[in-house]
């Protein structure tokens, strides 16, 4: 019986780890106990958590192609078109749960990447990087692991390739073979739930040639393997974390973390290797990897289903609910967010399956939806601030209305109706500033612009997949041009 | 097909609940309560259960059974089809009696 972790389990299990962590500059010593990172890690054992309860198994839980045993669907590698399509759903469903990024889903978008692309470095090189890569795989479902997908490099001067840097740590490179595993250098950026993972799973971020082949390297390691430091990003806001389980956090519970992780001649043993040198496969392994993690901003339909909730919420406390305008901007909101749930099931629902046996999203169409992601919640967010009104940038903290001075004056300028309360008031403005401007916009809003690939990444894959030349064959026929079809 | 109290074991499996467009859970637990007297929940996959119902949130019904299930299966899609099998169990029940 594989093991299905709860919530406390894996809490447990990230205490077992010696992870090497810096926040405001100074070594973090108690990682899961930390007020700020905290919330992110009550985000993912969410993933636990709801994968027991009866009501969500479904979609949380999937058997293995490898065992036959239950999993939980992070470490799943996708077997049919519905696999694809419960994992939109899954992200929708954890996002309207949580209200932010949940941080599982870039382990489960690279494994599936490196199922398809070790098959076909296999197939062409007569390697056995697949085989590593199952065993990696089983061991992941067994343990029911959250792995980290490295694939940001910082990468240094843009206009340079990797081999041309001014300093040759800008990507992430091989810097020693030796008889039983390489040494690698280098640092990734941006690493969503990096400290709540139990392995690091990396990959090389652009297209490689033959002068950059020390650079097309893909491996796992645990999370704490010696050489790995953890730079946590900051958010905005962060540091009322640090004032006690008030409601100016916004969102009580969850939350998200990055952090840049700094590589410093790290061992990895062959047996963890699943790409090495093989620069004409990093292609293969960008796209579809970047296609997987675009399906994955599904998550964002969920975080908007709650910022939907929060602005219904405000409006009736501020009696606006009923204007004209406000219904409006509502069914705006509601039509963008189900307009991006739309792009998320699109594209697995035209997936196929890919040699390996793995089944991958229609590339076109993913890149289509992560499209409407760097722009839509941008403007969910603007309708959200509209209708719920300055007070979400003006609303005194917790502390003032429960101050024996001012609080009388705060609860009763503050207050809308006789029946709600100001507090309630001051707590949902909380939410809708977490989301929009607050920790949780890290993840809403320049996560959907640039995570899984800025917005120009995604017109180059839409540009390079469109098939134009059947789209003029037909205009060409139906005006006349052509005679015939 | 009934247990000694008389009851219908019934195999439950919820859909995942992306959009339910209605609490599963509580509605669920309003059947236990009316049927109290007529259905036992099982787990989907028991091989007592005598049917299964599927309880789904939206009209999509995209909960799926883990194996091939040869006793009769029922889908729940809105509360408007709880109350309807609520009401063909206890028209059974009263023609048992």
């Amino acid at each position: 019986m594989s093991k299905l972790m709860n919530a406390k389990e894996y809490e447990e299990s990230l205490r077992k780890l010696k992870l090497n962590v810096y926040m405001f500059g100074k070594k973090v010593e108690n990682v899961v106990d930390d007020p700020i990172i905290r919330p992110s890690m009550n985000a993912v054992a969410a993933t636990y958590e709801f994968a027991h309860r009866p009501e969500y198994e479904d979609i949380m839980t999937v058997k293995s192609h490898l065992t036959g045993k239950k999993i939980n669907r992070f470490t799943h590698i996708h077997q049919s078109v519905d696999d694809l399509v419960k994992k939109s759903k899954m992200g929708r469903l954890l996002g309207s749960l949580t209200a932010c990024c949940f941080q599982r889903c870039v382990g489960m978008d690279a494994m599936n990447a490196l199922s398809i692309t070790t098959h076909a470095i296999d197939a062409k090189c007569g390697t056995e990087y697949n085989k590593r890569f199952l065993k990696f795989l089983a061991y992941v479902q067994e343990n029911d692991l959250v792995c980290d997908g490295a694939m940001t490099d910082t990468k240094g001067d843009r206009s340079q390739p990797p081999h041309k840097q001014f300093d040759p740590d800008m990507f992430l490179h091989v810097v020693q073979e030796r008889k039983d595993g390489i040494v690698v250098r280098g640092s990734k950026a941006h690493q969503t739930g990096a400290v709540n993972s139990h392995e690091i799973i990396v990959m090389p971020t652009i297209t490689m040639r033959e002068e950059d082949k020390d650079y097309a390297v893909a491996f796992a390691v645990p999370s704490d393997t010696a050489g790995i430091t953890y730079i946590m990003g900051r958010q905005s806001c962060d540091t009322r974390k640090l004032e006690g389980m008030t409601f100016d956090r916004g969102n009580m519970y969850y939350g998200g973390h990055e952090a840049l992780v700094v590589f410093e001649d790290v061992f990895v043993p062959w047996e963890r290797v699943f790409m090495y040198k093989e620069f004409d496969f990093t292609t293969q392994l960008v796209e579809s990897f970047s296609a997987y993690h675009r399906q994955s901003y599904a998550c964002k339909v969920g975080v908007g289903d709650v910022l939907i909730g929060a602005t219904q919420t405000v409006a009736e406390y501020n009696g606006s609910e009923k204007a004209s305008h406000v219904k409006d901007k509502i069914v705006e909101m509601n039509h963008l967010n189900e307009t991006l749930f739309c792009g998320c099931i699109a594209c697995a629902s035209q997936g196929h399956k890919e040699a390996s046996g793995t089944y991958l999203v229609d590339v076109l169409l993913a890149n289509v939806h992560k499209q409407n992601v760097t722009r839509f919640p941008y403007e969910i967010a603007r309708l959200a601030q509209d209708i719920a009104g300055g007070l979400v940038v003006t609303c005194p903290s917790e502390a003032d209305i429960n101050s024996p001075v001012v609080g009388k004056w705060v609860k009763k300028y503050y207050q809308t109706k006789a029946d709600v309360p100001t507090e309630y008031r001051m707590r949902i403005l909380r939410l809708i500033e977490n989301i929009t401007m607050g920790t949780a916009a890290v993840g809403y809003l320049t996560e959907s612009m640039h995570g899984a690939g800025s917005p120009q990444a995604q017109r180059i894959m839409i540009a390079r997949l469109i098939n134009m030349k059947s789209k003029q064959k037909v205009a060409r026929y139906l005006c006349g041009i052509d005679k015939e079809r | 097909m009934r247990d000694r109290q008389g009851k219908i074991k019934v195999g439950l499996k919820y859909c995942g609940g992306c959009q339910a467009g209605y609490d599963r859970v509580a509605m669920v637990d309003s059947i236990r309560e009316r049927l109290a007297h007529e259905v036992e929940f099982v787990a989907a996959d028991s091989e007592d259960a005598q049917m299964i119902l599927i309880v789904t949130g939206c009209s999509t019904a995209c909960a799926k059974l883990d194996k091939v299930s040869d006793v009769p299966i029922r889908y729940i899609t809105s509360p408007e089809d709880a109350q309807r099998w609520m009401a063909q169990i206890e028209l059974i029940n009263t023609k048992k009696e």
